[in-house]
């Protein structure tokens, strides 16, 4: 879901696991299998444009394949019973 | 009470809480993530995300990054090392440019090639050197770097993107 609330756009590992309330020691390695399976692309900030001293950090993209299989796995969701607590934020 | 507010306030809660906020988290995790195999982009890319995180929350934030590395760092670090091992994979920056000079050694842009391809991670360039310069399949390559075949297609799917961004054209092996 914190994917698909911005599906073009960058998405960074602090920020994803704080949208998505997924802990750190899970969030990482789900990436990773993300990226395996093509749903994911990755890249680095441009070190021209970091302000601060500072690394550049590792962002995440959404793949065409990675937008349409979740999107598909919410639709499998929004009728399951044990996502029914879940605030659905978007169409 | 002014007891209390002299212990808050005292030069050893101030020290303790500089260590605690500001050092020691970045210590800390720059020591956890060399568990990882040295090319590992797991490496920079937690240290980088440290300073992302506000600095009341990096002690916390960076005992979680030890389940991380626990849970991913451990295994990837024993199949680097089995993979050395087994003399499958190297680590070597001279074996790969050998590889690479008998790839390119009649082409005339030969030195563009060595500079392009160093620009990739290390794990891109052996995908790149074994499917089109060996022309393995996915499924030889994933074998002999202990991976799988849909990786090796990803990675190397990334590899030649960068390469063509350098300006290098080159067709995806089927």
């Amino acid at each position: 879901m914190a994917l698909l609330n911005n599906p073009t756009g960058q998405h960074w590992g602090y920020e994803l696991g704080k949208q998505s309330g997924v802990r750190s020691g899970v969030l990482y390695p789900l990436l990773t299998r993300m990226l395996d399976q093509g749903w994911l692309t990755d890249g680095w900030e441009d070190p021209t444009t970091i302000r601060n001293k500072r690394p550049p950090r590792r962002y995440y993209k959404l793949t065409d394949e990675g937008r349409l299989r979740l999107g598909g796995l919410l639709v499998e969701a929004r009728t399951d019973a044990r996502f029914v607590g879940l605030q659905w934020g978007f169409a | 009470m002014s007891e209390l507010i002299s212990a808050v306030t005292g030069w050893q809660t101030l020290l303790t809480a500089i260590l605690a906020f500001g050092l020691l988290p970045g210590v800390a995790l720059r020591i956890a993530v060399t568990i990882y195999p040295r090319e590992h982009p797991r490496r920079r890319e937690l240290v980088a995300e440290l300073h992302a995180v506000p600095r009341w929350e990096r002690p916390f934030w960076v005992a979680e990054q030890l389940v991380t590395v626990a849970w991913e760092g451990i295994p990837e670090r024993v199949r680097a090392v089995r993979l050395r091992l087994r003399g499958r994979a190297t680590s070597s920056q001279e074996t790969d440019a050998d590889e690479l000079y008998l790839l390119v050694s009649n082409n005339s842009r030969r030195d563009a090639y060595i500079t392009a391809l160093n620009t990739l991670s290390l794990e891109h360039r052996r995908v790149l050197v074994m499917r089109i310069g060996q022309g393995m399949t996915a499924e030889e390559v994933a074998q002999q770097l202990g991976t799988t075949p849909g990786a090796v297609r990803v990675a190397q799917h990334r590899a030649l993107t960068c390469f063509r961004e350098l300006g290098f054209g080159e067709t995806e092996p089927q």
